[in-house]
């Protein structure tokens, strides 16, 4: 280590940001394993929980955003599935004027329209088309009020047209889009009267349709609020896909819920207000979807709720759970420091408790209502599931997925649940070998962290290890920048602070350095070292990132006992790696192993001494430090105390202020960067250093030699002093709690020398060769 | 000759010592103003309206409209103010109105000078007519404000802006005798060179909103003075007039997830009772709460930032002492509304503006 600057090693690929240190936060480290059935989902994108709340989330998974077209689903049935969706929303929505009476046009539905016995659709969307010209969507509010908010006079022609178009057709069909054209252009058009004009003689007159609600929003919106008026949005909003989220805008959510329900005319309406009150609701929503399901059991919003609230227990109890990230809790960070971590913790198991009591109430209010859907089991399972309260293979089996889409979800409850369960568990079950592989490819990192935690949290460390290897290895976040954030994986610490500054894990190495013992690494290892049977798939599969890193994996082994301070087990594993890695380009220990432990004066820590010339790997230090001990344990007199001097140098490089940091540690910085690894103390206050440079000066028969080792076994005491000191805020100095014991004692029995090794640094070369 | 080199001295003595008074503790006189900054009520509470009074308050800053700019309706005004003063028949309609605007630093990114030049005409064209909708009854404004957070990348289209304003100005008779004002963020303070010395009669200096929130820690992101002094300490003096806009608001940001989940303004004063404090700045919910339809959860962390007169008046000194005011600064406290009001007692504003009378 040559430069005294702030230096974070990471030996693997961790995500890093070019405008500074990433952070996981919000949905990066949101826990979710069900992503809602999407087709269902879909209808109600906006609605889904999440991090970003109400946000443009992306359709999730289907890109095919015309499948979920109202008006496209309406041409679709109109036309009794002759046109396929995809020609129906090109023709109606890429097509103009001219395009569109092109009787040989390359899309069917265009084609179809002209048809002689089509002519009056096609001259319908002629008129809708043009019509568009008067659907202003700035609105007032968000002009430049140069013109007055004056009707435009075409505008009202248009109106009467259309009205007339609606009046003379036979087609009940183009009778009711006729209405709508009308009506929605007399909203834009600042013909309130109009509006609800047309909607009572037209709309409330016909049947209910999915038009009806486009006409009723519209209604809402010509309306002032009342109570009256927010039922009418709760029921376009659980009724209309196109407009769902655009009715939000006529609700005042400051009327209270009681004058809705009195506004209300019947029950179904009464539980579409619940509807809408829960799609936004961040807390607790149980009790409301209590009252939809007995105002309205058939409710087609209940579905997705229930989704929405599954995921909302999901991230209160699972993401805290597996990846000790809280929902709400780990807010100190990087800016904010961790000083108040440990009364956090206590918190977050107490929230934990509190959410699967509720998620258990939850379950069982499912299982009480008995909604036939195979997807209501499979989330009322779930709900059991994260309760903690019951295993789900018995119930599990009997359900019978009704697509894909179920299956999957069942197969990864079913094997989460066969781990979770089991007392010993492994990865032994086919089903969840398969799934795991299966999900893995799919990159989807979070069910396989979620087996890897199962399996860690009951001593299954080994194949822990191995999942651990299998996440975020996809390169494909860096190509696709709609990559969903909701698959990667991040975790914490299991205690409070990691070995690096940023406080949080994203690949295997840097956990495995914080939280394996030198235990669980032998074991791992060895299993590693196992041949892999040929005939099994998953075996191979499981150990194919692992069983490439071996060398690191030895080398996380020997820096482990170098932290016990077990020499001799450190150099045997020391031993095992190949030259190739010490060597690589690609892992710094050609940058931050390049100099001489052995040597260290009183100022050049970090900086280049003139005893750097030679290249030196862990292996070959520890073993010179074996042999040093030797030599001290054997000899004595100067011998010993020049062996013991240098075993202090060694000791004292291998921590924060030495030249051989990463003898220890994997990051470094310049601040105090503490750690749950067993030589944090060491790693900061020298202990060993100062041990041995006391043994020097008990040993040395030279006065300047002893005065040499004080000297150094001061400046160990210094850094100790520092690092006790680390949380007030005091420069080292004169303080009280600054006494150096060392200097004191340099000073009363070595006068002579006190100033010269105080002030000179010129001074150690002269002292350091007094007994050679 | 030996007498009239003394008498010499003793007047050169007196002149020097009057300069220096005049100089160094030259009294000024500030004219007191506040921001307005809300969009919604159509009339002044009776608290607002009577704050105005007791602090002979001569100035207000209303916020008339915010401009963006989006791809489909290009640049746009919304948050239009609905305040109406002209049904008062007494101070508030006497009241100085300066028409202030804001603008997101967006609107000039990749915009065309012939989209500028639009704007400055579409802006003056909406301050006038709600000028004259809405404050009839106060007298013709003396000036306008435009509030930006220009970046280096955004300068020259502003300072474009700022120019054609300026010459569009001159050509109608509104805002012939209309001088211009644009706010200063601290940074542009002391960086002129890299950010441009705005083309304007006069500079309001933001003394808030030092560290963005999510990077100030335990610091108090809307005041914190050793950040304030990092900007006034050392810097030129600005060559533009400078008037003062000090904070009275206060805020609570909500953190879940590691990460900025909301914020609340205007806390209900039995908010704190469900809170656990761990120190001046960071509080522990002690329950589930849903408060503006944020889900705070027992165990969140809240920062609470609140402004008080202490603070203040810490910000005062340092701006009296690093900051060079000509003789009739405006000092403009952001911002006027009823619940920001409570955190203060009239004398305590009252303070805020006098304090700046001895320079």
């Amino acid at each position: 280590m040559k430069n005294l600057i702030l230096v974070l090693i990471i030996l693997s690929i961790t995500k890093l940001n070019a405008c500074g240190p990433y952070y996981p936060e919000g949905e990066s480290v949101r826990f979710s394993l069900f992503n809602g059935f999407s087709f269902y989902g879909n209808l109600y994108q906006k609605y889904r929980y999440s991090q970003h709340y109400y946000s443009e989330n992306k359709l999730l998974n289907t890109p095919e955003a015309y499948l979920y077209d109202e008006n496209v689903n309406l041409w679709f049935q109109y036309m009794n599935g002759k046109i396929d969706k995809k020609s129906i929303y090109d023709g109606l929505y890429l097509s103009n004027n001219r395009s569109i009476k092109k009787r040989k046009s390359g899309n069917l539905f265009i084609r179809e329209m002209n048809k002689s016995e089509n002519l009056e659709l096609r001259e319908y969307l002629k008129f809708a088309k043009k019509c568009e010209a008067y659907n202003g969507s700035i609105g007032y509010e968000y002009s430049w009020e140069k013109e007055e908010k004056a009707t435009d006079k075409n505008a009202i022609k248009a109106i009467k047209k259309s009205l007339d178009l609606s009046q003379k057709t036979n087609s009940s069909f183009l009778k009711e889009r006729y209405s709508y054209l009308a009506l929605r252009m007399s909203y834009y058009n600042d013909q309130n009267w109009r509006v609800k004009s047309i909607f009572e003689n037209y709309f409330e007159k016909n049947n209910i349709t999915p038009i009806y609600y486009w006409a009723s929003h519209f209604k809402t919106l010509a309306s002032k609020n009342s109570p009256r008026n927010n039922v009418d949005v709760a029921n376009v909003f659980c009724n209309s896909i196109e407009k769902r989220d655009a009715c939000t805008q006529s609700f005042d959510s400051k009327i209270p819920v009681e004058k809705m329900l009195y506004a209300s005319s019947n029950n179904e309406e009464k539980a579409n207000v619940y509807c809408y009150l829960t799609a936004t609701k961040t807390d607790f929503a149980l009790e409301n979807l209590k009252k939809i399901h007995q105002l309205n059991p058939e409710s087609k919003t209940l579905l997705f709720l229930v989704e929405r609230e599954i995921n909302k227990i999901e991230d209160w109890i699972l993401t805290p759970h597996y990846s000790n990230f809280n929902n709400s809790i780990g807010s100190a960070n990087y800016y904010s420091g961790y000083w108040m971590e440990e009364e956090l913790f206590k918190v977050q198991n107490e929230r934990i408790e509190k959410d699967r009591a509720y998620a258990e109430k939850l379950a069982s209010w499912m299982k009480q209502t008995k909604f036939q859907s195979s997807s209501w089991e499979l989330l009322e399972n779930y709900a059991f599931f994260m309760s903690g309260k019951r295993n789900l293979a018995t119930t599990l089996n009997s359900i019978q997925p009704a697509n894909e889409e179920e299956k999957r979800f069942k197969e990864m409850l079913l094997s989460l649940d066969n781990v979770h369960s089991s007392e010993n568990p492994d990865l032994k079950n086919t089903l969840v070998q398969e799934t795991l592989q299966k999900e893995a490819s799919l990159n989807h990192n979070k069910f396989v962290f979620a087996i890897a935690r199962e399996l860690e949290f009951k001593k299954n460390t080994t194949d822990a290890a191995y999942l651990f290897s299998k996440l975020n290895n996809s390169e494909i976040y860096y190509e696709d920048e709609y990559y969903d954030e909701l698959k990667d994986v991040y975790w914490r610490p299991n205690g409070v602070q990691s070995s690096w500054f940023l406080n949080y894990y994203y690949d295997y190495f840097l956990y495995l350095n914080d939280a394996y013992s030198t235990d669980e690494m032998n074991d791992l290892i060895s299993d590693i070292k196992k041949p892999v049977s040929q005939n099994s798939d998953f075996d191979q599969w499981k150990k194919e990132t692992l069983s490439k890193e071996i060398d690191r994996l030895y080398d996380l082994l020997g820096t482990k006992f170098i932290r016990e301070d077990k020499l001799n087990a450190a150099l045997n594993a020391f031993e095992k790696v190949k030259d190739t890695l010490w060597k690589s380009e690609y892992y710094p220990f050609k940058t931050y192993l390049n100099s001489n432990p052995f040597y260290t004066n009183f100022y050049l820590e970090h900086s280049k001494t003139p005893m750097d010339t030679v290249v030196f790997t862990k292996e070959s230090i520890t073993r010179k430090l074996i042999n040093l001990k030797s030599d001290f344990q054997t000899s004595s007199g100067n011998k010993k105390a020049y062996a013991a001097f240098h075993i202090a140098n060694c000791y004292f490089n291998m921590t924060q202020y030495g030249n051989s940091w990463m003898m220890r540690r994997y990051a470094w910085s310049q601040n105090f960067l503490e750690s749950p690894l067993v030589d944090n103390f060491e790693f900061f206050e020298c202990r060993l250093a100062k041990k041995y440079y006391l043994e020097a000066y008990n040993s040395a028969s030279s006065k300047q030699y002893k005065a040499l080792s004080l000297r150094m076994a001061g400046r160990c005491e210094k850094y100790k002093l520092q690092f006790d000191n680390r949380n007030n805020d005091v420069e080292y100095g004169n303080n009280k709690q600054f006494v150096n014991s060392y200097y004191i004692k340099l000073k009363n029995q070595f006068p002579e020398h006190y100033d010269e090794l105080m002030s000179n640094c010129e001074s150690f070369t002269p002292y350091y060769k007094s007994i050679n | 000759m030996r007498r009239i080199l003394l008498l010499f001295s003793l007047v050169v003595l007196l002149i020097l010592t009057y300069a220096s008074i005049y100089f160094f503790n030259r009294e000024i006189k500030p004219q007191r103003a506040f921001y307005y900054w809300q969009n919604q009520p159509y009339f002044l509470s009776d608290n607002e309206s009577q704050t105005i009074k007791t602090l002979n308050v001569n100035k207000l800053y209303i916020k008339f409209f915010e401009v963006d700019k989006n791809d489909i309706q290009g640049i746009f005004p919304f948050a239009k103010n609905e305040l109406n003063l002209s049904r008062y028949d007494s101070v508030e309609s006497k009241i100085e109105v300066v028409p202030t605007v804001y603008i997101r630093n967006e609107v000039f990114k990749q915009t065309s000078k012939k989209e500028i030049y639009k704007l400055a005409e579409n802006l003056l064209f909406l301050i006038e007519k709600k000028f004259k909708k809405q404050y009839e009854e106060n007298p013709i404004p003396k000036e306008i404000q435009m509030d930006c957070d220009w970046t280096e990348s955004t300068k020259d289209n502003y300072m474009l802006f700022l120019n054609i304003l300026k010459q569009k100005m001159l050509k109608k008779s509104f805002f012939k005798n209309v001088s211009t004002s644009a706010t200063l963020r601290l940074y542009a303070y002391k960086f002129p060179n890299k950010m441009g010395v705005l083309p304007v009669d006069r500079a309001m200096l933001m003394c808030y909103n030092l560290i963005p929130p999510f990077e100030a820690g335990d610091r108090n992101s809307i005041l914190n003075i050793s950040e304030l002094n990092k900007y006034l300490i050392g810097s030129d003096s600005y060559p533009l007039p400078l008037d003062i806009a000090l904070p009275i608001y206060s805020s609570v940001q909500v953190y879940q997830n590691n990460s900025f989940a909301g914020i609340i303004y205007n806390e209900d004063s039995t908010f704190f009772k469900q809170t656990k404090k761990l120190n001046n700045t960071w509080h522990l919910s002690k329950m589930d709460t849903v408060i503006n339809g944020i889900f705070i959860r027992k165990g969140d962390k809240l920062k609470v930032e609140k402004m008080n007169f202490k603070l203040i008046n810490k910000a005062i000194k340092s701006i009296l002492e690093y900051v060079e005011l000509d003789e009739n600064p405006t000092i403009s406290l952001f911002h006027l509304e009823d619940y920001e009001l409570t955190n203060f007692t009239n004398e305590e504003l009252d303070s805020c503006f006098n304090h700046f009378k001895h320079y």
